[in-house]
């Protein structure tokens, strides 16, 4: 053996020595797997709280770890959190009793009551207004087009993100069929994967509207310098859609299930900042906030920087429910 | 023999006892003696090591528990029963899907092929033109691969507008990665003799390229070209991002919506056209094969009328006719994508406008743990995927294994497994496992399976059967024959495609995000989905430097066997 074999020995055996002391950093508790039986008797030794991006998400894992804080704290139960980029990802634990808590978008959740036993117990709130938390989806058109109204949109080209995104597309063609158009026939649909690109190649001139998520319009792409003021016109708006639906697993115990919502509505993100639940990754109150809160430090509070979470119910997402009947969208069926 | 092609003999690294060492005389030492053992050289033994140290590590970082798949065994029942029966809805609107796919991956996957022709013949070793015209086309084959087709899609479709053109280019970079390498290894493997015989006579380096390099490549870059068209065809979820549509956007939406009836409709629907292309790639391997071999014609051209012009014989008119037929259907899907030239206007200003968002690039902390966890993981699966494929490769080839359906049942078998696209194989693992980076691993393995056995069945086919029957004649065992006849072949291409199977490994690491399992493909997405493009030109960075890395590995590996 020459020089090089015998380092690569030496480099083998190092790392067997290695992984002989110490857990792994993905160790997980063997009980994760016993959830599985249905037994909601059993209470659990550990959480698995799983987040999807939503469309202005940032940072995912970080911005969820106050709230896991606080669950750990109020259920006494090491928490994990989980960053998946896949809705269905998450849905399949769920189905599987593998995730305890999730958040998601609203669509997503109405796509999970098919699958699996969870409630939603929470949803976002950008500001202290009740409600706050909804979205809307916006019609644009590029300033000065000939489009003034949803009606004209009729025989257009039209940008929608996905088929199956709320605000990018289902919102949308509800609103179109409300006016008696097909979204399929009616219309030219062209999917352009992303509400930015929607935004973009309509402003290029590959579609004559977009569709797309209201932050987007307001904040997001002029934060990002890539639509200017007076560029974009909204022609249409949607009626609200549920925000970020948080939601629990049936199958844990009746005590444990309070507990972790009681944790997530307990507090705001200013509260939990001085509760010291982030003491490392403190932000500034939002304007939006109000006088209240003005110039207080607050914690990033779930993913979409919202201020708290205010208890919701299955009824909270019923508006998803109506969008598909009305659509008859081929993503709303279940097999 | 000239001093670039010293440790190019095939004989030498074939045989044992023949006056060579494996080391390729780097060092200087004197050659063993005739009749001595040959030498291992630090590539055979120190990468299969460095592998098992990676995988070893992986294994504990992981915490991988085989007993926990067996607990889930039941969900995975349940997941699966939710999968049939496969529902395919009206079957023309499916078939214009999968056409429409097949005609933007056709286009992409040829440009790519025709730019990699030129690029491979520059970045070979053997390229005795400028030193920085070989760096710049290594340069451009690294980047390309490194650079997923999404930013390729977003870059593209700024620069023209929504539609199949954007997606066939975004498609097309990304194969010159792949098919460039491949076929610069391909080139670098040849015999030189041929070469030099015909250098000896006055040909020009153009007439030599044609008549030696490229003709001897044909049947290697052939199936490459058609399996890259294979990739590109079930990546075609990428066209999504620049609106053409096609079936890998209606795959990704029927998952999305948990619709997996109509998912498994649309995956029977790719498996199908996956084996039609896998046939293809197989007959055209026997038309042009280098080696006599069962019902193969040897010879590639009749005797013609004169000794200098090559005559027309029943597989000459095969391969002529398939290659025109391969270029008509090329030209006609290049005519499927709509070029719109008044776009091309604005194209610069839009194009110079996004990518001033990527500088100045930003590295985290979060991106170098997410190239961490995907290079471990990548590394781990394949050593597995290395594994498993070497098992079927053999078992599949004709020359080691004379029973045919056993050979056509696992060449079918693995294409139905890759037919079946990363993002199944991990929600069937998440159902029985929960999330987290097991179940991603185990997506991973399976991807990297699939690959290497791929990968490793087209590279036994082109072994030289010659001493395998030399030493079938001798009343060699199969095991023997194996170990002397084919192993020593097989090694070059082995190493290579085993490093190669990591390199695409990293890339298809976004499945990890699927399972929560982090990796740098997530943040990849995460950060184009914000648009937080400098955050996406520092995981660029850091996915070029580990390519490079691997790259480099790859080609000291090569001086060492070849």
């Amino acid at each position: 053996m020459n020089q090089k074999t015998k380092a690569f020995a030496a480099l083998a055996a190092a790392s067997l020595l290695l992984s002989a002391c110490g857990t792994s950093p993905n160790a997980r508790p063997a009980d994760n797997s016993n959830n599985s039986d249905g037994a909601s008797g059993d209470a659990p030794q550990s959480l698995v709280f799983a987040v999807v991006p939503t469309d202005d998400s940032k940072e995912l894992e970080n911005s969820f770890k106050p709230i896991v804080a606080a669950i750990e704290k109020e259920t006494g139960l090491p928490t994990s959190i989980e960053a998946v980029s896949s809705n269905a990802g998450v849905i399949e634990a769920q189905a599987a009793k593998r995730v305890d808590v999730a958040t998601y978008g609203a669509f997503s959740y109405y796509l999970a009551q098919n699958v699996a036993d969870v409630t939603p117990v929470a949803m976002d709130q950008r500001t202290p207004a009740a409600g706050s938390g909804a979205v809307q989806s916006l019609g644009v058109v590029a300033a000065g087009s000939d489009i003034k109204t949803l009606e004209d949109v009729k025989g257009r080209n039209v940008c929608f993100t996905d088929p199956a995104s709320s605000t990018g597309y289902l919102a949308a063609a509800a609103g179109l069929i409300g006016i008696g158009l097909d979204p399929k026939s009616d219309i030219n649909p062209i999917f352009a994967g992303s509400h930015d690109v929607a935004v973009t190649q309509m402003l290029a001139g590959d579609c004559d509207v977009a569709f797309v998520a209201g932050t987007f319009i307001t904040d997001i792409l002029p934060a990002r310098g890539i639509i200017k003021d007076g560029e974009v016109e909204t022609l249409w708006t949607s009626p609200d859609i549920p925000g970020t639906p948080m939601v629990i697993g049936d199958w844990l115990p009746e005590d444990l299930r309070t507990k972790i919502t009681s944790a997530v509505l307990k507090y705001n993100a200013v509260t939990a900042a001085e509760a010291g639940l982030c003491p490392d990754d403190q932000r500034e109150a939002q304007p939006s906030w109000g006088e209240e809160y003005a110039g207080k430090m607050a914690c990033e509070w779930g993913g979409t920087g919202a201020f708290a979470f205010e208890p919701a119910t299955d009824d909270d997402f019923a508006t998803i429910r109506e969008i598909c009947d009305t659509t008859q969208a081929e993503v709303c069926r279940n097999e | 023999m000239s001093a670039s092609t010293d440790s190019i003999d095939e004989a030498g690294r074939a045989v044992p006892g023949v006056e060579r060492q494996f080391d390729g005389g780097r060092n200087g030492e004197p050659k063993p003696a005739a009749g001595g053992p040959p030498r291992v050289s630090a590539a055979t033994l120190g990468i299969p090591l460095a592998y098992l140290a990676v995988t070893v590590f992986g294994i504990w970082w992981i915490d991988i528990r085989p007993a926990a798949v067996a607990a889930g065994l039941g969900d995975i029942g349940r997941l699966l029963q939710r999968m049939v029966p496969p529902t395919t809805g009206p079957v023309p609107a499916l078939l214009t899907l999968t056409l429409e796919t097949l005609w933007i991956a056709l286009a992409g996957t040829g440009l790519a092929a025709i730019a990699s022709v030129f690029l491979a013949a520059a970045a070979s070793r053997h390229f005795t033109g400028p030193r920085a015209v070989r760096w710049l086309a290594q340069g451009i084959i690294i980047v390309t691969r490194a650079v997923p087709s999404l930013i390729f899609a977003i870059l593209f479709v700024r620069i023209f507008g929504l539609g199949p053109l954007a997606g066939a280019l975004a498609i097309a970079f990304h194969s010159v990665g792949m098919i460039g390498k491949m076929m610069s290894d391909v080139f670098e493997e040849q015999v030189p003799a041929p070469h030099e015989a015909i250098a000896a006579v006055g040909a020009n380096r153009m007439q030599n390229f044609v008549s030696t390099t490229l003709t001897r490549a044909l049947p290697a870059a052939a199936s490459l070209v058609i399996y890259r068209l294979d990739i590109n065809v079930r990546a075609s979820a990428v066209l999504g991002l620049v609106g053409a549509g096609g079936i890998g956007v209606a795959l990704q939406t029927a998952i999305g919506s948990l619709n997996y009836r109509r998912a498994a409709g649309i995956i029977l629907a790719i498996v199908v056209l996956l084996l039609i292309l896998e046939l293809i790639a197989y007959l055209v391997q026997r038309a042009v094969a280098e080696h006599a071999d069962e019902h193969t014609e040897s010879r590639l051209f009749a005797p013609g009328k004169e000794a200098s012009t090559p005559g027309w014989n029943r597989s000459r008119l095969m391969r002529t006719g398939a290659g025109a037929a391969a270029a008509c259907l090329f030209l006609f899907s290049l005519g499927q994508l709509s070029v719109n030239s008044a776009r091309l206007g604005q194209a610069w200003g839009n194009a110079t406008a996004l990518l001033a968002g990527f500088v100045p690039p930003v590295f985290t902390q979060d991106i170098l743990l997410g190239i961490f966890e995907s290079v471990i993981m990548a590394f781990t699966a394949t050593f597995f995927g290395v594994l498993i494929g070497l098992v079927i490769a053999v078992l599949s080839t004709r020359h080691l294994v004379t029973f045919a359906p056993l050979a056509f049942t696992l060449r079918g078998l693995v294409v139905f497994v890759r037919g079946i696209p990363d993002i199944v194989y991990a929600l069937i693992f998440v159902a029985a496992l929960g999330l987290g980076p097991f179940a991603g691993f185990l997506a991973l393995t399976i991807s990297c399976t699939a690959l290497a056995s791929k990968f490793f069945t087209d590279s036994l086919q082109n072994v030289d059967p010659a001493p395998i029957r030399a030493l079938e004649a001798t009343g060699a065992n199969r095991v023997q024959i194996f170990v002397s006849g084919v192993w020593p072949q097989f090694v070059p291409s082995f190493i290579g495609n085993s490093l190669f199977t990591s390199d695409l490994a990293l890339r298809e690491s976004a499945v990890l995000g699927i399972v929560g399992a982090g990796g740098v493909g997530f943040l990849l997405d995460e950060s184009v989905a914000t648009l937080h493009y400098q955050q996406t030109a520092g995981i660029l960075i850091g996915l070029i430097v580990v390519v490079v890395a691997l790259e480099s590995v790859a080609r000291w590996a090569r001086r060492k066997v070849i």
